[in-house]
């Protein structure tokens, strides 16, 4: 289990604060979204649990060890994609992750089977300076599982990515849970996250938000609407009802009887609509 | 330790080839080695070139100094001819002799730039030589004792071997290294690297191998182009290899301080003509105020001389490699908490 205790981090020396009192729990083979925009903190938390960052004050553990008793060994049981790809450029596909691999003291998986899982077979000789942004994330993506890591950092793993790819990606995301696998998922896409996480955690201005399942944020906070397109004039007009509030109930009857109706839709609440409501800011 | 250490030497030799280093090693090592050898002169001479007009009678000194190897060509027959040839030789001077061997008189005609050390120089030559001819004994009777049996004096051209060795080696292993830290730093490896079990010991050493290895190259090419295989390659080799390692450190711990490679910049140009600074005592060996001979690079250019030079002066190699291998200790020290600290962590 991770379990991250009254995390606090100051990059400036003087108070002001990036991230604050951020407290939350991680069980094993968990997949756990953390969602925010820009600026909220996200990498600072993620980088102080991989200890990229030194931990300035609070706590996190692994299996009741602290971040900063762990030794070198540690490392062989993570792996972390970051959101901007960093790979040695004048390398191949293929060398990044044979290089990768030879700094590990546990088994590795094989470059070339990586290379194929994330549909870069064909580019495995080509230089990383060649590839494109998409592919460059692919071969980050594929070199933080290639320890088997036990605890995975994802750093907006599918940015960047059509989304015949990012299915694949996903894919592979859910076949290591099922492996037992932690995941630890940094984004500020909702749909990934929906789609993805056991829970999720709303950060922002370095602030925990909300933690919970996407489903129970939803019924917690979503209020469940309908959307309903009809014509008025030569113009197509939209309207959206909440059918808990009786007035918006009224109308949509109103509506239905008194318009030509195109389409209806029912709509429950986006993690997105939650989170501007619990902060009142969006996520891009 | 050792498999990491191996993966990160390959890794690191790749990157270092395929930015074409080893190009430019192979490339600078062949010109230099070329220039050595067929370009520039086994004797230059830095005092100005003698003009002569000889107005003595029977013109015994034209005759002398012919028979002695001058050219003829720095002979004139009158005064305006003189004149007029040093007024377009900016590095020459006149010498007028008249009178008879018994009461030569000299005239030298100056450009008015010359060291009063070049013409005490020539003073002295000009009376040796009137002694000389008149088969008069000198009057001062000094006497030369060496040190050592007298060795071979060094060629002008084969001098500059330690100076191109030395300093390229010191410049060659600050710069890669220097650019080798700011790729990482850009293209964000670096950030991989400290999310993985590789440590900083095996990082600093595979990078300092791959420089000393680069300096090896350099220098066992110019060597082995210039001298042949007649000296002691061991000492040389474990004279570059100390250097190489010294100056691949001092570039990893400025480095890692730095952001890009623009800032960087300046610093570099300050250790480089700093380290450079020697070898001006090494071309004129009286100027070696105490400041220069702390350099490192100071003793290591009069080793390789030695080495490469023998004049039969024992001893100097040990206390050498004992001066390098504390540099290269404190420095390792130094960059290891530069690298663990500033390298492999990120901000505060």
């Amino acid at each position: 289990m991770i379990s991250v205790k009254n995390l606090y981090h100051d990059y400036t020396g003087k108070g002001q604060y990036a991230v604050s009192d951020v407290t939350f729990t991680i069980e094993k083979g968990e997949i756990f979204g953390f969602l925010g925009p820009s600026g909220a903190g996200k990498s600072t938390v993620q980088n102080i649990m991989t200890g990229l960052l030194e931990l300035q004050k609070g706590a996190v553990l692994y299996d009741s060890q602290s971040i900063k008793d762990m030794k070198s060994e540690f490392f062989n049981r993570i792996g972390v994609s970051f959101e901007h790809p960093n790979l040695y450029s004048k390398l191949t596909g293929y060398e990044n992750l044979k290089y990768y691999a030879g700094l590990f003291d546990v088994q590795t998986e094989d470059p070339v089977k990586l290379l194929g899982m994330v549909g870069l077979e064909d580019a495995a000789n080509k230089r990383a300076s060649e590839y494109s942004k998409g592919m460059k994330q692919r071969l980050v993506f594929a070199r933080s599982i290639i320890n088997n890591p036990e605890i995975l950092f994802l750093d907006e793993p599918t940015s960047g990515l059509d989304p015949s790819t990012a299915s694949t990606i996903k894919d592979i995301i859910v076949s290591k849970k099922k492996t037992g696998c932690t995941v630890f998922l940094t984004t500020h896409n909702m749909f990934i996250a929906d789609e993805l996480c056991d829970r999720v955690a709303f950060i922002n201005e370095g602030r925990i938000a909300a933690i919970d399942s996407p489903r129970n944020l939803k019924l917690q906070y979503g209020q469940k609407s309908v959307k309903v397109e009809y014509k008025e004039g030569d113009s197509i007009t939209g309207e959206v009802f909440f059918l808990e509030n009786e007035k918006d109930r009224t109308e949509f009857n109103n509506l239905i009887a008194s318009r030509k109706i195109l389409t209806i839709h029912s709509q429950e609440a986006t993690l997105e609509q939650i989170f501007i409501k619990l902060t009142g800011r969006g996520l891009v | 330790m050792l498999k990491r250490f191996v993966n990160l030497f390959n890794q690191d030799v790749k990157v270092v080839i395929r930015n074409k280093f080893l190009t430019v090693v192979l490339l600078l090592a062949f010109v230099i080695a070329g220039l050595i050898n067929f370009v520039i002169p086994e004797d230059v001479k830095i005092t100005p070139k003698e003009l002569f007009f000889d107005n003595t009678t029977e013109r015994i000194w034209e005759k002398e100094l012919i028979k002695r190897g001058m050219e003829i060509d720095r002979f004139y027959y009158s005064r305006d001819e003189l004149h007029k040839a040093v007024q377009e030789d900016k590095n020459s001077l006149g010498i007028i002799a008249e009178g008879s061997l018994e009461d030569t008189t000299f005239t030298i005609i100056r450009q008015g730039t010359e060291t009063q050390e070049i013409i005490n120089v020539l003073d002295a030559t000009l009376e040796n030589g009137v002694r000389e001819l008149r088969n008069l004994e000198n009057a001062e009777g000094f006497g030369v004792e060496f040190l050592r049996s007298r060795s071979e004096p060094i060629p002008f051209n084969k001098n500059l071997i330690p100076v191109v060795l030395v300093f390229e080696v010191v410049m060659l292993g600050f710069l890669i290294i220097a650019v080798m830290i700011f790729q990482e730093k850009q293209e964000g490896s670096i950030r991989a690297y400290r999310v993985s079990p590789g440590g900083v010991l095996e990082y600093i050493f595979s990078k300092a191998a791959v420089i000393t290895l680069l300096g090896l190259v350099y220098g066992g090419i110019i060597v082995l182009l210039t001298r042949g295989f007649g000296i002691d390659y061991l000492s040389l080799t474990i004279l570059i290899v100390l250097t190489s390692t010294l100056i691949t450190l001092m570039g990893l711990l400025l480095s890692v301080f730095f952001r890009n490679i623009s800032e960087f910049f300046f610093a570099a140009i300050a250790i480089l003509i700093a380290s450079g600074i020697p070898a001006i005592s090494y071309m004129y060996p009286s100027f070696a105020p105490p400041f220069m001979t702390w350099i490192p690079s100071y003793p290591v250019v009069f080793g390789v001389r030695e080495i490469l030079f023998s004049t039969g002066k024992e001893g100097f190699l040990a206390p050498l490699i004992w001066v390098l291998l504390l540099e290269n200790a404190v420095l390792f020290a130094a960059s290891s908490w530069a690298v663990r600290r500033k390298l492999l962590k990120e901000g505060r």
